[in-house]
């Protein structure tokens, strides 16, 4: 009986896993394809796609730009969204409680709105669409997360060791900066690599708040749109493999019981 | 070198006051609260509350001959309304969302709830698994299901390697289906995390006693294990209806005409046709629409499950 449950336990898990990873898998393995057919049997084993991707001009500016725009994201929201966590977690307010629902709305709406409406308010104060706009568009998305993760990991904390650091006669700022910071280094680090992994994906907003500049995700649109270009694999496997290397490490420094929140 | 002025009695008590406001370690603490949450404060006044706004704004005014003008009115709330076109998108696309967003969240629940309880020692691993999903790709992803259902793609060509059909089946993409197969695998492992942190707060201890009282496995799921993850439940549900009905690129690239989503209207009228206005009033509506029959469910939830 025991037995049983867990077999088709596993069999409904390993499924859904199988589901969630086909996509991934196709477009890994095609990258790979030696022919430009994205059709089964593969025909052997080529790294022509990629060779063909970085011999592109277009790829190699987007791949900066993606790059340049993850990792400005990432300074941004964990210099912004770490501070704002400590102050949520030391003390109860009402302002603090407003705050934190508050961040974390722009995860709840669809990016395509809050594209548009990006795009709407940076054309109203007269400013050009670019890579900073991406970045900031970029950064109100992925600032939850820091703000979230990093204050699962404050709540966790023993909240009599900042109290026994000040009792001590630390100043709150040294209480904060020698004991509590260092503890939650690995969730702040944790953090970015997954708003890096986001920014690195992210197509909609991006799409809206760009203007004539071109990121990886960008790119692939446009090739889409040309017609069949077996490159488009390899570009993604690019992508993908960026996100799930950065998910990966993300996962090693945070606990998965403090994402799931 | 000037000689400084005495400081008058007036500057003295500022510079007291000052003095006091960081007087105690209470005080010196709100003050550094303060400093650190000012940043992410502005920002989001800034950048979420300012777009917004003017959003909301655009969604009153017009255009003409490409230009946005102050000339505030109704009129593209009432076209998002009252034509037939954008009546279908708004059914299309509440229709897609909500069953999207009801196979998402059983799923989800499903998962969330066997790694919980039944595969327990391998749950932090599996939960790892879906949110290593939920990072690996969205344009990417859709793009790989195009080269799987299409006419050339890898489903056909097994059927008609299997001789089940001889010619393609194009309905695979371009179709709600198809549409509804995407946002799926895309939303699932979003829908998992709420589920999941919710399901950590029901504990054996509860569910233990309910089957010592006598409830059978399915009576216990239903009067204890549902209700307390309710909340988790329902968060999933209305995130991924949410992000479904508000999606653009699923309709765009796999969903035909059967497929057709406001999202992708929308799009357009930020795109090829210069109408701003109108696309924010659609906006505005899709997310009305939405967030009432999220209250609507909510309400009726209660009910049940009490």
């Amino acid at each position: 009986m025991r037995r049983g449950e867990s077999v088709l336990a596993w069999l409904f898990v390993g499924a859904l896993i199988a589901f969630l990873f086909l996509p991934v898998a196709v477009v890994v393995l095609f990258s790979l394809n030696s022919e430009a057919s994205t059709s089964l049997p593969l025909t052997g084993f080529s790294l022509r796609w990629y060779h063909a991707a970085f011999a592109d001009e277009r790829f190699t500016s987007s791949l900066v730009n993606s790059v340049k725009v993850a990792a400005a994201t990432a300074v941004l929201v964990a210099l912004v969204g770490a501070n704002a966590s400590f102050a949520i977690s030391r003390r109860k307010s009402r302002l603090l409680n407003t705050f934190s629902s508050f961040v974390t709305a722009p995860l709840i709406l669809p990016g395509l709105f809050l594209g548009v409406a990006l795009l709407s308010f940076f054309t109203e104060i007269g400013m050009q669409t670019s890579l900073t706009t991406v970045i900031i568009g970029h950064a109100l998305v992925t600032l939850p997360f820091v703000v979230l993760i990093v204050n699962a990991r404050l709540m966790n904390l023993d909240q009599s060791i900042a109290e026994a650091a000040r009792d001590l006669g630390a100043t709150p700022f040294q209480a904060y900066r020698k004991i509590i910071f260092p503890l939650v280094r690995p969730a702040i680090f944790g953090a970015i690599l997954l708003a890096v992994a986001w920014s690195f994906d992210e197509f909609i907003i991006t799409f809206f708040t760009i203007g004539g500049q071109s990121t990886l995700p960008i790119l692939i649109w446009g090739l889409l749109r040309q017609g069949i270009d077996p490159s488009v694999n390899a570009i993604a496997t690019i992508i993908l493999g960026t996100t799930i290397v950065a998910t990966l490490l993300a996962g090693w420094l945070i606990s998965g019981r403090e994402l799931a929140r | 070198m000037a000689i400084r002025a005495a400081p008058t009695s007036e500057q003295l008590d500022l510079s007291a006051r000052v003095a006091m406001l960081f007087r105690t370690r209470e005080e010196r603490e709100r003050w550094l609260s303060l400093a650190q949450l000012t940043p992410a404060m502005a920002f989001l006044l800034v950048f979420l509350v300012g777009p917004l706004a003017v959003f909301l704004i655009y969604s009153f005014w017009v255009t003409r001959s490409y230009q946005l003008i102050s000339d505030w009115n109704i009129e593209n709330y009432r076209e998002a309304l009252t034509q037939g076109v954008y009546r279908d998108l708004f059914r299309n696309t509440i229709e897609i969302a909500i069953v999207a967003a009801a196979i998402t969240t059983s799923l989800a629940y499903t998962y969330a709830h066997l790694i919980r309880f039944q595969l327990r020692r391998f749950q932090n691993v599996l939960l790892f698994v879906a949110i290593v999903a939920l990072f690996s790709g969205y344009l990417v992803r859709i793009y790989a299901w195009r080269t799987i259902l299409g006419d050339e793609g890898i489903m056909n060509r097994a059927l008609l390697s299997l001789g089940l059909v001889d010619k393609p089946l194009s309905f695979l993409l371009y179709s709600r289906a198809a549409a509804l197969i995407v946002l799926v695998n895309f939303l699932v492992p979003l829908a998992i995390l709420p589920i999941y942190a919710a399901l950590q707060n029901v504990s054996d201890d509860q569910i233990d006693a309910a089957r010592d009282l006598g409830a059978g496995a399915f009576q216990a799921f239903r009067k204890v294990t549902l209700p307390l993850a309710w909340n988790g439940v329902f968060v999933a549900f209305s995130f991924t209806f949410i992000i479904a009905a508000g999606d653009y690129v699923t309709p765009q690239l796999v969903g035909g005409t059967s497929g057709a989503m406001i999202g992708r209207a929308i799009a357009d009228k930020f795109g090829v046709t210069f109408a701003w206005p109108l696309g924010a009033a659609l906006s505005f509506l899709t997310l009305a629409f939405v967030l009432a029959i999220l209250s609507v469910i909510r309400f009726a939830s209660r009910r049940v499950l009490r």
